[in-house]
This record gives C-alpha cells, sequence and structure tokens, in this order.
C-alpha cells in the first residue's frame, strides 16, 4: 500500500522535502512508517527519544486527527473489551495522507 | 506601599484640558492585578454600560500591568480597555511593542482618557511631566507617518502608540498602532479614541521602577527565561517562522476557514504560511520589548506589482484573514493588504473578515449592482488589496459599509447570516466546527469572537500542557474556563504576552515572577481567582450593556453546516452541548447570568 507522508516547519528540512509517497507492507502502522523514514542517525535522533521512544512534542496526524487520539489496538481482559488509544501502533491503509510536525504553536 | 508599579494614574479630561494624578489603589491592584483587570474595574465602575460606545462620556484606559517594564520575557505589553465601538461590550485589545514599559519609566502605570476634544489632539508624556497638544495637521494621515512627525515634535526616543485615517473616519474596526507596527487591533478600540478627537499619545521616560525583591525577582525572571529557551516552540519555531507556522497546522487538521468559512481546508494553503513567508518574504526577525521569543516578521515584497514595499508582518491571523477567508492564495497581495491595515489603522482580522463578508454578498447577488465598485470574487486578492484601501478611506457605498464591519454590512443588504462574528466581532482564524473548544470560547468572550481569551488551541492542538481531543466535547467547558481565567489573570493583567504561555504553562510561572515584583503574596489560587472576577466583572458590564445569553452564539453556518471537505469533513459546531455545563462552572444561572453567591464570593456587585 501506498501513504502520503507531509513535513512541515523544520521538519522540511531535516526530511528533505516537503511530501513524499511511501510504499508500506499491508498492515503497517505509523511506528512502521517512522522507522523506514528515518534512515539516518539524525533523523532518528529528532523524532525518538533515547529509549526508542516518539518524542512527545511531535505531532502526527492521520488523516487529519492526531494519532493519540485515534483508535489503536482492541484486547479483551476478562471477557471485557478493552480499546486502548493508537498512537504509534495507529493502523495505516492505502491513500492515508499523514502528516508529521515538530513543535508548533502560536498565532 | 506595593512595588512593580509606577503608582500614579494619569487622568486626561479633553472636554476641559484638565489633567489629574491618581495614586494606585492597592486594594484594586490587589483584586485586579493590573492592566487588562484594573483597566476594566475602572471602566466598570466609571462608564454607564448603556452609553453610545462613541458618545464623549465613554472613556479609554491604556495600562502597563506591574510585570510591564521589568526584564521578565514579553514584559512590554500594554493593554487598551474601553467600551468597544463594533461590539458594545466592554473592550480590551492588547499589544506588544516598546510603548508599554515607557510609559511606566515616564511615571504612569495608565492613562485614562474621558470626554472629547474640540479639536485634534495628541498627548505628550514626558518623564512625569503631560501636555495636550495640537493634532490638526496629523489628523487623517497613514499611521507610519503620525508616528514620525510626534517623534519630531517631541524627541526622537518617545514611543508612540496613535490611530490612523481608520480611526479618524470613525472605522467600527480602527485599532492603535504602536511603533507603526503592532497593533492594538480589536473590538474597535481606535474608534472610540477617534471619536473624542484623539490621536494618540508619546510617552518618553528614564525613571526606574522599584521591585519588592530584586534578588527573587531576578531569580524567577531568569527561570522564566530558561523556560522560553528550552521550549522549542518560543526558541525555534516562533522566532523562525513566526506566527504562520500554524497555518499548515491547522489547515492540515481541516479547522482553517475558507472562502468566508464556506469550507475549513485549502490543499494549497501554505502558499500563505510561515514557512513561505520565511523563504519568500523575510528581512529579519522582530521582536518587542524585553521579548527573546521575536516572532515578529520584517519583510518585503520581492516580486509581482506590490514588489519593492516593506513593512512588518504579515501574521498567521492576518495572512488567513485576508488571505484564505478571502479565497487569496497570493501572498505578495495579502502581505501588501497587511501593509495597508497597519497604515490606515484597521484592525487586520476584522478586515479581511469583512471582506470575506463582502464577496460572498457580492458572488450571491445580494448587492445591487449600483453599489458595487467593482467585481469582488473570492481568490481575487488585487481585489482584496483596493477592498482594504476603500475601507480605510470609506470611499462609495461599499467602502463605507466594509468600514462598519461584516455584522454591519452584512445586516445592511439583508443576510446577517453571512457576518462570520459573535457579539459582531469577526472571528479569528480556528475554525469552530474542527476545534470545539476555540468555539465555546469565541461564543463566550466578553469582548466577542477571540481566540486569546481563552487560547483552547494549546490543549486541542499542541497538545501543552495537556493534549484532549479536538473533536471531543466532553471537558471542554472546563479547558475553556481555564484558560480564560488563567489570561485574565495571570497573563493580560500581568502584562505578558500568551506566547510565553508554550513556555510557562502553569500560574505558578507567572506567580513567582508577580510575587517577587509586587511583593503581594498572590497564591497561585489568588491569581485564578483574579481572572475569574475579571471575566466576572467584564460579564456584568456587558449584562448592564443589554447582552443577554441570546448574544453567547456562533454564526449559523458554523452551527449548522457541515465542513464540506478535508480532515474534518461532517462536522458541526454543537454549542448546546458545553454551554450549560459552562455557565453551571462559571456559577452562573440558566440565562448565563452570575448568581448572588458567585459574585459575593468573588466581591463584586451586580
Ligand atoms: S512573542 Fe511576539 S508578540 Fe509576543 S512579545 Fe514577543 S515579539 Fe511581541
Amino acid at each position: 500500500m501506498k501513504v502520503k507522508v507531509k513535513f512541515f516547519a523544520t521538519f522540511r528540512e531535516l526530511f528533505g522535502g516537503e511530501a513524499k509517497e511511501v510504499e508500506l507492507g499491508s498492515g503497517s502502522n505509523i511506528q512502521d512508517l517512522l522507522n523506514l523514514l528515518c534512515d539516518s542517525r539524525q533523523r532518528r535522533q529528532e523524532i525518538f527519544d533515547r529509549s526508542g521512544k516518539l518524542r512527545p512534542y511531535i505531532k502526527i496526524l492521520k488523516n487529519g486527527r492526531d494519532i493519540k487520539f485515534l483508535e489503536g489496538v482492541r484486547i479483551e481482559l476478562e471477557g471485557e473489551p478493552i480499546q486502548f488509544l493508537g498512537g504509534i501502533h495507529a493502523k495505516l491503509a492505502d491513500g492515508d495522507m499523514v502528516a508529521i510536525f515538530p513543535p508548533v504553536g502560536g498565532g | 506601599m506595593i512595588k512593580g508599579f509606577a503608582g500614579v494614574i494619569a487622568r486626561v479630561n479633553l472636554s476641559t484640558g484638565e489633567i489629574k494624578r491618581e495614586k494606585i489603589n492597592e486594594e484594586w491592584a490587589r483584586l485586579f492585578i493590573g492592566g487588562r483587570g484594573y483597566g476594566s474595574k475602572i471602566i466598570y465602575d466609571e462608564v454607564d454600560p448603556k452609553i453610545d460606545p462613541l458618545a464623549p462620556e465613554n472613556k479609554v484606559v491604556i495600562a502597563t500591568g506591574p510585570i510591564g517594564g521589568s526584564n521578565a520575557p514579553t514584559s512590554g505589553r500594554s493593554m487598551v480597555i474601553t467600551k468597544g465601538a463594533e461590539t458594545g461590550t466592554i473592550a480590551c485589545s492588547n499589544v506588544g511593542g516598546f510603548f508599554g514599559p515607557e510609559l511606566k519609566r515616564a511615571g504612569y502605570d495608565m492613562v485614562i482618557i474621558e470626554g472629547k476634544a474640540e479639536k485634534p489632539v495628541y498627548l505628550w508624556i514626558n518623564d512625569g511631566s503631560i501636555e495636550i497638544r495640537d493634532a490638526q495637521k496629523l489628523w487623517g494621515k497613514k499611521t507610519a507617518e503620525v508616528e514620525q512627525v510626534i517623534k519630531q515634535e517631541t524627541d526622537p526616543k518617545a514611543r508612540v502608540a496613535n490611530i490612523g485615517p481608520a480611526g479618524v473616519k470613525l472605522s467600527r474596526i480602527a485599532n492603535i498602532m504602536v511603533d507603526a507596527c503592532r497593533a492594538a487591533g480589536r473590538s474597535g478600540v481606535g474608534t472610540v479614541l477617534g471619536s473624542k478627537n484623539f490621536l494618540g499619545i508619546a510617552a518618553r521616560g528614564t525613571k526606574k521602577v522599584e521591585l519588592f525583591d530584586p534578588e527573587e525577582a531576578k531569580k524567577a525572571i531568569a527561570q522564566a527565561r530558561k523556560l522560553v529557551r528550552e521550549s522549542k516552540i518560543t526558541s525555534v519555531v516562533l522566532p523562525k517562522l513566526g506566527t504562520a507556522n500554524m497555518v499548515n497546522v491547522i489547515n492540515e487538521r481541516g479547522g482553517y476557514p475558507v472562502r468566508n468559512a464556506q469550507d475549513a481546508y485549502d490543499a494549497d494553503a501554505g502558499v500563505t504560511g510561515g514557512e513561505e513567508i520565511a523563504d519568500k518574504i523575510l528581512i529579519k526577525k522582530w521582536a518587542c520589548a524585553a521579548c527573546p521569543i521575536a516572532c515578529g516578521r520584517v519583510t518585503e515584497i520581492k516580486e509581482g506589482k506590490y514588489k519593492g514595499h516593506h513593512g512588518e508582518g504579515p501574521e498567521y491571523e492576518t495572512t488567513w484573514a485576508l488571505g484564505l477567508m478571502c479565497g487569496v492564495h497570493d501572498l505578495n497581495a495579502i502581505t501588501y493588504a497587511h501593509y495597508l491595515c497597519n497604515e490606515y489603522g484597521l484592525d487586520g482580522i476584522s478586515a479581511g473578515v469583512t471582506i470575506a463578508c463582502a464577496m460572498e454578498l457580492y458572488e450571491k447577488g445580494y448587492i445591487p449592482e449600483r453599489d458595487v465598485p467593482f467585481p469582488m470574487r473570492f481568490g481575487d486578492g488585487d481585489a482584496v488589496v483596493k477592498l482594504v484601501q476603500i475601507m480605510g478611506e470609506r470611499e462609495g457605498i461599499v467602502g463605507d459599509l466594509l468600514a462598519e464591519g461584516s455584522y454591519r454590512l452584512a445586516e445592511h443588504y439583508g443576510h446577517p447570516e453571512l457576518s462570520m462574528s459573535s457579539k459582531k466581532q469577526e472571528i479569528p482564524a480556528y475554525d469552530p466546527r474542527a476545534f470545539k473548544g476555540m468555539g465555546l470560547n469565541y461564543a463566550t468572550s466578553n469582548r466577542g469572537a477571540c481566540h486569546v481569551r481563552g487560547y483552547t488551541i494549546g490543549a486541542e492542538v499542541v497538545g501543552w500542557p495537556e493534549p484532549m481531543d479536538r473533536l471531543q466535547y466532553e471537558g471542554k467547558a472546563a479547558l475553556t474556563k481555564h484558560m480564560q481565567d488563567f489570561t485574565a489573570g495571570a497573563i493580560d493583567s500581568a502584562g505578558m504576552c500568551l506566547f510565553t504561555w508554550f513556555a510557562l504553562g502553569y500560574v505558578s510561572d507567572y506567580g513567582s515572577i508577580l510575587r517577587a515584583i509586587t511583593g503581594i503574596p498572590y497564591s497561585d489560587e489568588e491569581l485564578l481567582k483574579a481572572g475569574e472576577r475579571i471575566n466576572n466583572l467584564e460579564r456584568l458590564f456587558n449584562l448592564k450593556a443589554g447582552l443577554t445569553k441570546k448574544d453567547d452564539t456562533l454564526p449559523l453556518r458554523l452551527l449548522k453546516e457541515p465542513i464540506p471537505s478535508g480532515p474534518s469533513k461532517g462536522e458541526v459546531f454543537e454549542l448546546d452541548r458545553m454551554l450549560p455545563e459552562y455557565y453551571k462552572l462559571r456559577g452562573w444561572d440558566k440565562e448565563g447570568v452570575p448568581t448572588k453567591e458567585k459574585l459575593e464570593e468573588l466581591g463584586l456587585k451586580m
């Protein structure tokens, strides 16, 4: 599947452009996409902290929604369904638009 | 005696020429801090809410806060408080630049302007002395020229706040320009000065303001500066890309109103954003007094028919209002239109949104052919430029109506619903359908639609200090109330810039500076309570002016028409899901009137 990724503000410099089309295996999620995009030390360092976690101030949108508030995995605990928020595990589908922002604000 | 204040308020009666000096009321400083809070208390006590805002009985307070003039980051703010010409509500417009600290060094925390001068005048405040001077030959001149001549006539080092042709011609969306490049923009505060035949104030001062505990203040200020340095928003993105970094941020979420909010997304909005501004027109960044952030843009248009013009801006709000809100992608035309707003002394947000309203009225055939000066189509940047010009000059039928703001324009042509405003003030650049908290804030802001009274975008977009889903309704009433009280108490009344909040996210960060400077032991709770008191006082003024629950609303389009495209497609704004809860949290009854108990708790009287 193909997803379109857009970069903004200082990330345009970091990723060398305004947008990219990325080919991913089906069932991929945001983490897989970021792993593919962060193909240099500098990119990895800007996006992930030392323990490999997405830096909390980086904003990622999937089709305009903050991934933090998208649905992620669903599990069952003692027969009760539990829905986790997506974050980096939010699933991607063909044609999705992903936007990646450094910390931004003002206005 | 409390510290941090110059300690004196100047009261200038333009009708009689009398000038009085009054002491700062310490009790009021405790309860209302300074700046917006203290100024609102003066207006509440002294101005009949029912009067015509352009009557001589209206008054204007130009106020600094206790932090103003210190070395605290962004402490150069001043505030203008009056009964607003556009809204008829209590109005307060916050402005940066260098005027505020200069006024304080000249010996005054605030100036109260009352009455009406027989002929145009300006005020010259020079290290304590105050003089009313003739301004006839400057009356109606562009703002930068006024500033320059006043400096020549007074002191080249003076700092000047003045109105331009729009204020002189009583356009209801006239602003007050500071240093010819920063604006006390909203609610028609410049119009009220114009109605008093008052052109502006020049101030020059060399006095030092005493701090309560200089050592503690130094520490608290150093800590605040450190936080500003550490935040990537205040240390990287705002200086690099200016406030217009938000164009893509908001557009990518589908909350960027386009063509008079007929849509909320434009695939090419980025060509009007901060990245493009930095690339194409930015000469250098610019900072207000004591500001390490420097979000201001000094720009020059380098190509096309406006080539060679230079000035300050555009900002996020104006690149939107004069740009995509009018369907325009031409950054050069937007920038030139922004320069013109500054020169005429027009509020850029209201000017752009009013033009967008005119364009929709025109395209729908609601403006009779005999009134139309030229085709006014969405997407035509040159038309926006020409419309700002005729608005500033009040030229022709449409120019004259544009100067009245979108509500009066749309009402004149029988379609008030096409004015994107609340309490007659035009909305800023966040579509409420895509940011529910911001919508509630627009609807309840005491000065009409406004983003900086309760900046819920912090939580809804930036995720600061805590993230909240922008589309959820739950929790937004509490968030809005908190941000409104926080801003009124700790930021607007202290005399700082809202943008520090991206680094100083907590009341305590402001409280430690305020305590060290004034010696008043405000607790964090007391500062929030002061903010609540100020919001309630403003509310009381508006209720007495005749506003009701009915006015706490948004244009029908935003309530009923789903966003047609983009990432927030299908969203409307359901005010009823938040307003009753908001009233309850505020301690107001079902009609939005503060209860007796709430007023007692805050020490206020109806
Ligand atoms: S952040 Fe921008 S608006 Fe605020 S004080 Fe600094 S330069 Fe002025």
